[in-house]
């Protein structure tokens, strides 16, 4: 161990005594017996080999690692990386209870996927201290993409892929690709997460904006008001919902957003959301702040909303279950780098932290003021992004056979949030001054403490890459059955319309002659059965008024459709 | 009886019940040069004026029909301007608003100008003009101007749907928006999700279904919500009024509900095909028949949408009406027998729009004759800025009048109808009530169930901007929508070097915003405090700043 303190070699066996075992679906009092990095037994009385390091829980609570499913920790921005990297940010992490991370892998726009993914992969396992997994974010839809995200969901264990609605001419996709995505990532079997922000308005407001002359961190909470989210997440639901397949909306920012999902679920369409630390927790006043600095440090995508009653809102829908998970976003740039949009808001690097505060803000926000209990408040912060992410009951869980990813919890300890103390090495925390109840006393990752009495004790490097395969039971067992429901759709069976036809004149329907023929592709119009329908109208003789085009004051007594039936053929 | 050609200027009608959007009374009314003259009792008329009896009938202003084409480029619909508006007095609608489609290549004006003469030779009844855009460019904004200011035309059409050939993105929808905004003119759109329809119908196709079916499977009502939902964001980023032409489900009907809610200024438009009948037609084994219903949105299987449409309509949620009127022969639509995206799309209304709205929601007890007034007539009147001379009675008004009949039974007919299509989407609907008497520019147009038409006797209409009705509100929004920027110092603590990779993204953002002489006084007088120590490190991850570099840069340490 790097740390000098630390008794060096410490055996991997471990005994947790006389917690309360917090589930996402009870709790009970057991002692906990892990070995390898495994949880090797739960239970009373157990027996155990001589000599095993005790931890005396005293009461407390005992759950799961907590997994924070959206950070950033190598973002690129215009040649530069965010402050906390793997090392750092998975530091943070840990100290705050997290002991599994799903980082977001961002290709610039025009790089592979998958020479994105293993430069990611190569950067996580020399640095991360905590498990962590890996979301592809697909920023542009190239040829060969298929193929390699086909690769990434066989072969690297990579199942969730996010695509943007918002980045115009960078990240953006129009909804023709996002159907194709949509639809492929399907097939794979996928986990498909969407930044919901409608695009083309932002940039139409950021110019507005811009002209206007204001160019601080509040144009950044006004040129992406939470409308423009709300219509995005609609989209994105409207889409999924036809193509039938999941859908995840990432940082769920404002209470419109956050009612759509709401709606949605209750219309049917397998819909999740994910609101973040600094939503849950803060507000977007700040962007207001007469302190460039700290006004820039709440920059992030989509909002924080200037609404202060949103966090209270957005943690009722997640103790209703209305939302599911919580992520961090965490992706903080220090001052310096944020202050390359000092004059123009729209250059200011996006992110915030969030990856320590994370379960302690859910607690005091959603827990210590009645919203959800102990089990829920496990379920929000680890045991749905497991299910969702296919890396249940591996994670997510305290049971026999799963991951020694514990968490001794202390519901009473208060703790004020401050840059001073944080790990993070950002100069501004979004929460600062914030009083939080609820702490982590000891965080167990892999079988090994990570975190007791306030210091960490971690290798640079120590974790592992979590593959995860694809179709989540969670998921894609309600998807198969409603595949199955919808079953393939039928035409009507009809017999051919044998009637007059009207000849088009020069110009179809509607602008331009092209289209037409290009939507409805070339194989569908002449199956060769239907010809033998025309020759045997045109036996019938040709009509006299074959040559007149249009006949507006015919009217047919018999109609066309009537005696066209395919029955009269046999 | 009446001739036509021998109809005199002057007409009384006696005791009837005017019903105003507002209130209904008792009175006569006189009618000279095609205006209202008088209402009362007792009125002193000159002797020998023609007197319509109308037996204690309601007397309610004609009708205005928000939405028809009558004409179209390509493909002429089977009721041109003449066939549908004479259908439409039939009905008792005495205006129409028709849909300028301009062709490939037109001006804007140049197509309104080819309307016009048609129209000058053809239509039988008042009309006004919608103006469709069939795509962005860049002199857009001095053709719509042109337009709203000198040609009486002050409601343009966008498109969401048909991908490649009309539709808007989003960008041009908020810049097409802002400058209607600016002209006080309606944006007016045609709301379904023309990307997913695209795929959809690609879909569909793929799987072997080519009927008039796949017309609505490809087109399903989440399609039109999303669409409705984005273009309200749209214009109430842009704070323009909306108004969603042809809503046809439940789902874009409620979308459109909730956002009143919230405040927004959008008008929503049923139309008589969504209120009178369902799309369940699609699938029916008469080719032609399931042909007939193709109109886009789709009406919806859902057979409960008419109802829920017409509660939505009978409680101001949505509150105009209109027909959507485009009518083709099966032959035309035959065009399209073996891919369902070719069948032209049209449903006949205009005649029935009425006697369909008096049946399923007065008769059914939903509204009362004087919301049957206002959405029928009052309402578009008021939107499309030519109340009070249509969509009241009132002296001085238009003399288009309809009595209506609440005891007539009628059942609607392709054999009996004025349009030239061979099938009624409407076959067989009874409904009670119906006119009896229409009168259009003071003339009697119909009586006794025959009608008294002339070709190019309708006006055009032309119509103001900045509509009070609608107008009012956006304008005080306008006043409150000033946004300003914090007025702090400079920030003046480390940038870090970002120089190289910094073009790109400058891209997007116009330079105006940056370029301000002012602020430059600020960074001289930051240069002035002289360099820091640490400049030239380009990235401090680790350092923890006790006083925030934003800190001391308040504007006013300079003072």
């Amino acid at each position: 161990m790097s740390h000098p303190g630390i008794k060096p070699r410490i055996d991997d066996r471990l005994l947790i005594k006389g917690g309360r075992i917090i589930n996402d679906d009870h709790s009970f009092y057991a002692d906990i017996y892990l070995e390898d990095g495994l949880i090797k037994q739960i239970g009373e009385n157990l027996i155990v080999p001589g000599g095993v390091k005790t931890i005396e829980a005293n009461g407390r609570m005992v759950i799961p690692g907590g997994i924070d499913v959206n950070t950033y920790l190598q973002k690129p921005y215009q040649g530069m990386t965010a402050v906390d990297d793997f090392y750092q940010g998975t530091k943070a992490a840990l100290a705050g209870g997290t002991t599994m991370i799903i980082d977001h892998v961002l290709p610039e726009p025009g790089s592979s996927l998958l020479t994105s993914f293993e430069k990611w992969h190569e950067a996580a396992d020399t640095k991360s201290c905590c498990d962590y997994s890996l979301h592809v974010d697909i920023t542009s839809w190239y040829d060969g993409i298929r193929e390699e995200l086909e690769i990434l969901v066989q072969d690297k264990g990579v199942n969730s892929f996010q695509v943007y609605m918002a980045y115009k001419d960078l990240y953006q996709m129009s909804d023709s690709q996002l159907y194709e995505a949509f639809t492929f990532l399907k097939s794979l079997g996928a986990v498909i997460l969407v930044h919901a922000e409608n695009g083309d308005l932002i940039a139409q407001e950021q110019k507005r904006i811009l002209e206007m002359g204001i160019t601080g961190p509040e144009g950044h909470a006004l040129s992406r008001p939470e409308e423009l989210e709300a219509e995005a997440v609609f989209r994105a639901i409207t889409i999924a919902s036809r193509i039938n397949c999941p859908v995840y909306i990432t940082k769920v920012m404002s209470k419109s957003a956050a009612d759509i999902i709401a709606l949605a679920r209750k219309k049917g369409p397998l819909v999740f959301g994910e609101p973040i630390t600094a939503s849950l927790g803060t507000d977007g006043t700040h962007y207001w702040s007469k302190n460039w600095a700290k006004a820039a440090a709440f920059v992030t995508s989509p909002p924080l909303s200037p609404d202060p009653t949103t966090p209270d809102h957005l943690n009722s829908l997640l103790a209703c279950g209305d939302l599911q998970v919580t992520g961090s976003g965490h992706c903080p740039y220090s001052t310096a780098q944020k202050a390359i949009g000092k004059d123009n808001f729209t250059m200011i690097p996006e992110g915030v932290n969030g990856i320590e505060e994370r379960m302690t803000v859910v607690w005091d926000k959603a827990v210590a003021t009645g919203k959800m209990d102990e089990s829920q408040f496990v379920a929000v912060t680890s045991t749905n992004a497991a299910k969702i992410f296919n890396l249940y009951p591996r994670k997510g869980r305290i049971a026999v056979g799963s991951d020694a990813d514990v968490v001794i919890w202390d519901p009473d300890k208060v703790k004020t949030i401050t840059a001073k103390s944080h790990k993070s090495a950002v100069e501004y925390n979004i929460f600062e001054g914030m009083e939080c109840h609820g702490a982590p006393l000891v965080v167990i990752s892999q079988g090994k403490i990570v975190f007791e009495d306030g210091n960490l004790h971690v290798n640079k490097g120590m974790g592992r890459f979590i593959p995860r395969k694809p179709f989540p039971e969670y998921l894609y067992q309600r998807i198969k059955i409603r595949n199955k429901v919808v079953g393939e759709l039928q035409g009507v069976s009809r017999g051919m319309y044998d009637g007059p036809v009207y000849e088009i004149p020069a110009m179809p329907k509607y602008a331009t002659p092209a289209p037409s023929t290009k939507s409805s592709p070339a194989k569908n119009q002449p199956p060769p059965i239907r010809n033998l329908h025309q020759s045997n109208f045109s036996l019938s003789g040709a009509q006299i008024d074959d040559n007149n085009p249009r006949r507006t004051g015919h009217r047919i007594v018999a109609p066309p459709g009537g005696r066209s039936n395919i029955t009269s053929l046999g | 009886m009446l001739f036509p050609g021998k109809a005199p200027d002057r007409l009384l009608i006696k005791g009837g019940k005017i019903v105003n959007d507002d209130q209904s009374f008792y009175a006569d009314i006189f009618v000279e040069d095609g205006l209202i003259k008088q209402i009362g009792e007792d009125l002193l008329v000159p002797a020998g004026v023609r007197t319509v009896d109308a037996g204690g009938q309601l007397v309610v202003p004609g009708g205005l029909d928000a939405h028809t084409r009558l004409r179209a480029p390509g493909t002429s619909p089977a009721d041109d301007l003449h066939r549908g508006t004479k259908a439409a007095l039939a009905g008792g609608t005495t205006m129409i608003i028709d849909h300028v489609l301009p062709e490939p290549g037109a001006t804007l004006a140049a197509a309104c100008e080819r309307w016009r003469d048609s129209a000058r030779r053809q239509a039988c009844c008042d009309y006004a003009l919608h103006l469709d855009l069939p795509r962005w460019h860049e002199s857009l904004a001095e053709e719509l101007r042109a337009l709203a200011k000198d040609k009486g035309v002050n409601s343009f059409l966008v498109f969401m749907a048909y991908k490649d050939k009309l539709q808007c993105t989003d960008a041009q929808m908020y810049e097409i928006f802002s400058i209607i905004r600016d002209l006080g003119a309606i944006a007016q759109v045609h709301a379904e999700n023309g990307d997913i329809i695209d795929e959809e119908q690609k879909r569909l196709l793929e799987l072997g279904i080519t009927g008039p079916e796949g017309h609505v499977l490809s087109r399903p009502e989440e399609v039109e919500a999303e669409a409705v939902y984005r273009a309200i964001t749209i214009a109430k980023q842009a704070n323009c009024p909306l108004y969603v032409t042809k809503i046809m489900s439940k789902g874009a009907a409620d979308v459109l509900a909730q956002a009143k809610r919230k405040g927004a200024v959008v008008y929503g438009e049923p139309i008589t095909a969504s209120l009178g009948t369902d799309g369940s037609h699609y699938w029916s084994k008469n080719w032609a028949k399931a042909a007939a219903f193709v109109t886009s949105p789709p009406i919806s299987p859902d057979p409960t949408t008419s109802d829920h449409l017409t509660s939505l309509l009978a409680c101001g949620d949505l509150q105009v009406t209109g027909s959507a009127h485009c009518v083709f022969t099966t032959a035309q639509k035959a065009v399209g027998k073996d891919d369902f995206t070719l069948i032209p799309e049209g449903t006949n209304g205009i005649e029935e729009r009425m006697s369909v709205i008096w049946e399923k929601c007065v008769v059914s007890g939903k509204m009362d004759e004087n919301d049957f007034v206002a959405v029928t007539s009052t309402n578009a009147a008021k939107i499309f800025n030519c109340y009070p001379r249509k969509g009241r009675i009132a002296v001085g008004s238009d003399a288009d009048l309809v009595l209506w009949n609440p005891k007539a039974t009628k059942i609607i007919s392709a054999k009996t109808h004025n349009s030239n299509a061979e099938y009624n989407i409407f076959e067989g609907l009874e409904c009670h009530g119906a006119p009896s008497v229409v009168i259009s520019q003071g003339r009697v147009v119909l009586e006794e169930g025959s009608l008294f038409v002339t070709p190019g006797s309708g006006r055009f209409i032309p119509r103001k901007t900045f509509p009070d009705f609608v107008y009012k509100r956006i304008k005080a929004r306008n006043r409150l929508a000033e946004v300003h920027g914090v007025p702090r110092g400079l920030y003046d603590g480390p940038v870090h070097d970002a120089a190289v990779a910094a073009a790109p993204r400058t891209a997007p953002c116009s330079g105006k915003g940056q370029a301000l002489a002012v602020r430059n006084l600020h960074r001289s007088g930051f240069s002035l405090s002289g360099s820091q120590a640490d400049d030239h490190i380009a990235r401090r991850t680790a350092q923890k700043i006790i006083a925030p570099p934003g800190g001391r840069s308040t504007i006013t340490s300079l003072s």
